[in-house]
């Protein structure tokens, strides 16, 4: 059972996205000791879903599991931004993890 | 102190205000006193004092009262209010005041100072109170004015707060945006870009971002700048300059700096960047020969010419060079001082090459129509020697050392006639008889000739390729060819190597025709010639297919084997091309046209090389302009037992014609004066006569008889000049053929 459930929102196949898409995976690989399940959405193909997911800018990164949920947006490639922003545990260089999060 | 510090105070005898506000005044302020709630509203609203002091024994509407209706009318909120109460503990209600928005409390009886300290102390926190509104309320004002979308976003990664700019890049209220949630946001170093989707529109977003504190808590502050349309425009610009190859630049004269589009980096070799190029970079593009003229173009831009234009060359990191066209002009500031010097650059090698290509075509067409008609020349003169040199070492073979002499003028003659069969074969007016031909075949036939020629210390390798396709070539003249690029290869290999022939099949496609004048686009069958000599230097490149150019030592080379390949594989409807680097070697490589199936020339060929002279006794028309050709022609023919009847021109031979019918063979040039060719002369004769054969003879074929270098079927032609056993053996042959035309 996936530990984190991460949605990535972006819009059309643009080199942004892919750089986008790119960065999660690596920080997901690198930092995350646990098993964690990655949706990417095309905004463009599922339009509808910019409203209903209050999506205002791409690209969005929600935490949607575990509750709360949190949400980040920009530039993924700010790796501690991004584990802080998400509330992610990451592992420490030492190889003990850690809370990023205030 | 200023005038407008106003205090009330309000409060019945025993509030013992009298003495207060007298210590008060001394103080500096402007005191109102009020005896009742009512009085003390009143003054408020009236006066809008900077501090009330408010006793908790207030008769009629209660302190506390008036404390509410002041703190429920926001335009009087810059007022401090303090309580005053007697020292009865128990009795206070500091909690309800404090809550219903009191400053501050004071215990009476107070002595005067403290009172007056109090006093001072809470209109100090009030001034700040006031500074910070107003500059909070500056704030707010340039915020709403941004032409940037602004958001602030508290620590949850919610909206608290959106400007206009906002509500027109969303599309939403305000309302629906503060509350709605934005995001951690994640900047980079600079800026970050987002995509906001609007009513269906992508529009692309770049948000910076600075923490702030908002309400007492943390937050960050977002600008958001639409840059959708500057990204068009700049896209759009990229890519126009990347198709055309057409970079642009700008050089700011005061600051030094200079700066490029993407695609002057790619025209330099260079990877992009924002950043000011520096002088080394552009220096150490350019060329160094050109480097002089550069910096003396610019420096005439820049102090009088006012434009930039030239053509240089620029030289890339991996060592391609590039022609490049630079165009600029020069821009003043409203003072009419130069500014910057900015222009584009045009990458122009294709065009240049094509034009080199273009200019070395057509020079060697214009050699090789002046060699055409000296060789011309050169063959009628031949053919008289040649063959009076033969009928002489005939007559004097009763006297050996006399025939000697002149076998040796038929050997000088018939060396002579080789030149100028070569001289023809660049000037693409050899007749060629094409046949279908097997290359492989061709080449293994050639094998013992080539080691013979070549000697032991080259290696030969000869690289067959599988399902070659045939060729449509003059076969004598391929294999001619074929040796002279051998002897080259040879030559440039005094110490020995290796000499690689290969075959293949090509197609050239419409790009490469198009890079390459006269060669057209379709299948061939590709026969390279390689050596590891000592190649041809770059500056020799352009010429070697020039007749007459030689690097051999004087004596060794004509200057005229390329030349010969050149004009023979043009002539043939192919293509020569040659590569080489100096120390490693050379590479020739010759374009056959692929045979066609079912063409007409799908016959097999055979060399008959016969030496036996036979004559015959048939009545032979001669038609020859020029007299001593006419007359040897005549003598040879007699020889051999023929009669001849002689014309000088083609309307001489019909009148001729027209009074005879005992003419069996009509042996003619083709290029003729008096308005009549020889082709012209054989129709007219045949409607005539329809059972008369036709010889023609040339040392110079035109179209006549030669459509795109190669005989008309049927056409039978004795190329000039001849042996008398060619002459005799090609008579016989045309009157013994069935007619075919």
């Amino acid at each position: 059972m996936s530990q984190y459930l991460l949605r990535l929102y972006i819009t059309g196949k643009s080199a942004r996205s892919e750089r986008a898409i790119t960065n999660l995976r690596r920080l997901c690989a690198e930092e995350l000791n646990s098993i964690y399940d990655i949706e990417v959405i095309d905004l463009l193909e599922h339009p509808e879903l910019s409203a209903s997911e209050r999506i205002l800018a791409t690209p969005t990164l929600i935490r949607a599991l575990p509750l709360p949920m949190r949400r980040v947006i920009g530039d993924l490639s700010d790796t501690e931004k991004v584990l802080r922003g998400l509330e992610l545990i990451r592992i420490e260089p030492d190889g003990s993890d850690a809370s990023a999060a205030p | 102190m200023a005038d407008d510090e106003r205090i009330l105070l309000a409060g019945d005898d025993t509030a013992g205000f009298a003495a207060a506000s007298q210590a008060l005044q001394q103080g500096g302020y402007v005191v109102m006193q009020a005896a009742h709630g009512e009085e003390a509203w009143h003054l408020v609203c009236e006066h809008r004092p900077r501090l009330v002091l408010l006793d908790t024994d207030l008769p009629g509407t209660g302190a506390i009262e008036v404390l509410r209706r002041i703190r429920a009318d926001t335009t009087l909120e810059a007022i401090s209010v303090l309580l005053s109460t007697a020292a009865r503990p128990g009795d206070l209600h500091q909690a309800d005041a404090f809550d219903t928005g009191a400053d501050g409390y004071i215990v009476r009886p107070i002595a005067d100072a403290h009172l007056l300290a109090r006093v001072r102390a809470q209109l100090r926190q009030c001034d700040l109170a006031d500074q910070l509104r107003a500059s909070e309320e500056r704030f707010r004002a340039l915020i709403q004015s941004q032409a940037d979308a602004v958001l602030v976003i508290d620590a949850d990664g919610v909206i608290r707060f959106a400007n206009p700019a906002a509500v027109r890049l969303f599309a939403q209220p305000a309302a629906t945006l503060v509350g709605a949630p934005f995001g951690y946001p994640v900047d980079g170093e600079d800026h970050v870009e987002l995509e906001v989707l609007r009513e269906g529109l992508q529009l692309a977003v770049e948000m910076r971002v600075a923490p702030t504190i908002w309400d007492g808590g943390k937050a960050w502050i977002a600008s958001l700048r639409d840059v959708t349309e500057r990204k068009r425009l700049d896209e759009d610009l990229a890519e126009a300059q990347r198709i055309a190859h057409l970079g642009s630049w700008e050089f700011e004269i005061d600051r030094g700096l200079r700066y490029w589009s993407d695609e002057t980096f790619r025209i330099f070799g260079l990877t992009p960047h924002s950043g000011a190029v520096s002088d080394a970079e552009l220096m150490s593009g350019l060329h160094p020969d050109d480097r002089a003229e550069f910096e003396a173009v610019r420096e005439r831009a820049l102090i009088g010419a006012g434009s930039f234009d030239m053509e240089c060359r620029v030289v890339r990191p991996d060592g391609t060079v590039r022609w490049v066209h630079a165009l600029g002009e020069l821009r003043r500031d409203a003072r009419g001082r130069p500014k910057a010097l900015s222009g584009t650059v045009l990458d122009i090698t294709e065009r240049r090459e094509m034009a080199d290509r273009l200019h070395q075509a057509q020079r060697l067409e214009a050699i090789g129509q002046l060699t055409g008609g000296l060789a011309h020349d050169f063959n009628n003169l031949l053919t008289v020697i040649l063959g009076n040199a033969e009928v002489l070492s005939d007559e004097l073979r009763s006297a050996p050392q006399r025939a000697a002499l002149a076998e040796m003028i038929a050997g000088a003659a018939q060396r002579g006639a080789e030149l100028t069969q070569r001289l023809l074969a660049f000037a693409r007016k050899q007749a060629l008889d094409p046949k279908a031909v097997d290359v492989n075949q061709l080449l293994v036939g050639m094998d013992g000739l080539l080691r013979r020629t070549l000697g032991e210390h080259i290696e030969i390798e000869l690289v067959r390729g599988g399902g070659l396709w045939r060729a449509l070539v003059d076969p004598v003249q391929l294999e001619s060819a074929l040796l002279n690029l051998c002897i080259n290869a040879r030559d440039a290999m005094p110490h020995g190597g290796r000499l690689t022939i290969e075959t293949g099949n090509v197609r050239l496609d419409r790009e490469y025709a198009e890079q390459h004048v006269e060669v057209s686009a379709g299948q061939y069958v590709l026969i390279t010639v390689s050596d590891t000599g000592t190649g041809i230097a770059p500056e020799d490149l352009p010429h070697i297919f020039e007749p007459f150019f030689t690097t051999k030592p004087i004596g060794r080379g004509t200057g005229l084997g390329l030349a010969m390949v050149y004009g023979f594989a043009k002539q043939s409807g192919g293509h020569a091309s040659v590569y080489s680097e100096p120390g490693e070697g050379t590479t020739i490589k010759l374009y056959i046209p692929r045979l066609q199936s079912g063409s007409a020339a799908e016959a097999a060929w055979s060399d008959g090389n016969e030496n036996v002279v036979e004559g015959g006794s048939e009545t032979i028309l001669v038609v020859e302009d020029e007299e001593l050709v006419r007359r040897f022609v005549r003598a040879q023919l007699l020889a051999l037992g023929y009669q001849v009847i002689e014309a000088q021109n083609g309307h001489a031979a019909l009148d001729i014609l027209r009074v005879r019918d005992d003419v069996a063979l009509l042996f003619t040039d083709v290029v003729m004066p008096g308005g009549m060719s020889g082709r012209q002369l054989a129709d007219a004769a045949q409607e005539l006569h329809p059972e008369v054969r036709v010889l023609y003879t040339s040392g110079y074929t035109e179209n006549a008889i030669v459509h795109q270098g190669r005989l008309d079927p049927g056409v039978l032609l004795l190329p000039n000049p001849y042996r008398r056993a060619d002459l005799a053996r090609m008579v016989r042959h045309a009157l013994l053929r069935e007619q075919i035309r």
